[in-house]
């Protein structure tokens, strides 16, 4: 070993020091024998993940700079949209569709269909909220950001079935709460409010709390995470014992990005 | 006992250290699915064992050890991309996450005023001494020594944990740290005296 090597001989010291060095090489860890294996398992999850996910933050990052050289050499002139279009037409992807941007939260479950050809209207944040709206809410047109999505959905789902009132079935209180959320850039929940109640105070309170164990993926402008106002529904109905979980997570644009 | 249960320090012969020695378990072998990135499964397979041993060294269970050393590999996995082989060895690079989440996991256990665990209350202090009587001396011996390492300032158990624990020789140690050899090598040797000071006291 190199280490003897560092302690000058023919002292008692020295010999102390190279029997304690001797010592302490003598231990040997060893892992449990299962660790290993559980732990490349976990990374293979992480790593499909991550895979799943899509583009990195960096790649948003990168896409975002380009974009925004764009906007500064071809002026203020064009919409966000055309300037989307003409700058992937100019990276020869042609069709939008195909822009690295992340996917819509996926609709599990929706109690309540629009009509066809009715445009929802998004509803305005509340006025004592606003400043931070027109600083921080993210414009899903914009080609470099991203939306909030639910970190874990099944995780939601046990949270909202441990939130419902019991014996719900039994008194046919059941509907769909209708919540506007702040999701901060750690992905937090802040703020929540009953935006649409569902007609049952105890669903909307259980609504209320559900949400604030929630974790998302925070939105994203330019590749940084920001907080941003996410309308949030959940819906509550008995059918063999479960909850469906209605998720729309929808983003307020901000004033400034309108 | 169950088998997964049995120990993760224990008194044996000398080995050879160093990552490129340390022979790859038969669960990890060629035969794996291609589900994690080429290069990171071949770190994982070289030097998980390497960071395990230097967390195990520096925190007091098992179950830290193993929690920390998952982290360090989850952080390396997503942080992948910014991996620069010229700055540093993918074991060098490895360790200096192990190093920051062990001070994290310190700092946290400070917070909450339990950082002086005592190994003595370590179930999985074995050896493999040839008879009872000799192993049970000498996992006294080991408790000794790493209670009385744990009394040691930080950076002096940094640096047993990365010599001791970790295998490193002196060069690699001084790339982690970001020192130079004989920095390392003086730090050591007053690390191990400081040491040797330490266990005396304990033994008065």
């Amino acid at each position: 070993m190199s280490g003897n090597r560092d302690f000058r001989r023919g002292t008692p010291e020295s010999s102390e020091l190279r029997a304690l060095d001797r010592e302490l090489h003598e231990i040997e860890i060893e892992e449990r024998c299962s660790f290993g294996p559980e732990l490349r398992s976990d990374l293979a999850n992480e790593y499909q993940r991550l895979r799943n996910a899509g583009p990195s933050r960096s790649s948003y990052r990168r896409i975002g700079i380009a974009a925004g050289v764009v906007v500064a050499l071809t002026g203020s002139a064009l919409t966000v949209s055309q300037m989307r279009d003409g700058f992937l037409a100019g990276l020869g992807l042609g069709n939008v569709g195909e822009a690295p941007s992340p996917p819509p939260p996926e609709r599990v479950f929706s109690s309540e269909t629009p009509a066809a050809g009715v445009q929802r209207e998004t509803p305005a944040p509340p006025t004592e909220f606003a400043d931070r709206v027109d600083t921080l809410a993210v414009d899903p047109t914009s080609l470099s950001a991203a939306l909030p999505v639910l970190r874990n959905r099944s995780e939601a789902r046990r949270i909202v079935a441990e939130a419902i009132p019991p014996r719900l079935d039994e008194r046919e209180a059941w509907g769909k709460v209708e919540l506007l959320i702040w999701v901060n850039p750690e992905g937090i929940v802040e703020l929540p409010q009953i935006d649409g109640s569902s007609g049952f105070a105890e669903l909307d309170r259980a609504a209320l709390k559900a949400v604030r164990s929630f974790e998302f993926e925070p939105a994203t402008r330019l590749g940084v995470a920001v907080g941003t106002w996410v309308r949030f529904a959940i819906g509550f109905q008995p059918e063999s014992a479960r909850v469906l979980l209605d998720v729309e997570a929808q983003t307020m644009p901000g004033s400034r990005n309108n | 006992m169950r088998n997964d249960d049995i120990h993760t320090l224990r008194v044996a012969g000398r080995r050879e250290r160093g990552g490129s020695a340390i022979p790859a378990r038969p669960e990890q072998g060629a035969g794996q699915p291609a589900d994690l990135p080429p290069e990171f499964d071949v770190w994982f397979r070289d030097h998980r064992e390497t960071v395990y041993r230097y967390v195990r060294f520096r925190v007091a269970t098992r179950e830290s050890a193993e929690d920390i050393t998952s982290d360090v590999f989850l952080k390396a996995l997503r942080a992948l991309h910014r991996y620069d082989p010229r700055r540093a060895s993918p074991r060098t690079w490895l360790i200096r996450i192990a190093r920051n989440a062990v001070t994290d996991h310190l700092r946290a256990l400070r917070r909450r005023g339990a950082l002086h665990v005592s190994l003595d209350r370590v179930p999985d202090l074995v050896s493999q001494a040839p008879s009872q009587e000799e192993r049970i001396l000498r996992e006294e011996q080991v408790r000794r020594l790493l209670n009385a390492a744990a009394t040691l300032r930080e950076t002096d158990q940094e640096v047993l944990s990365l010599r001791y624990g970790a295998g490193m020789r002196n060069a690699e140690i001084a790339a982690t740290l970001k020192t130079s050899c004989n920095v390392v090598a003086v730090r050591i040797h007053r690390a191990l005296g400081r040491l040797r000071e330490a266990v005396k006291a304990t033994e008065r």
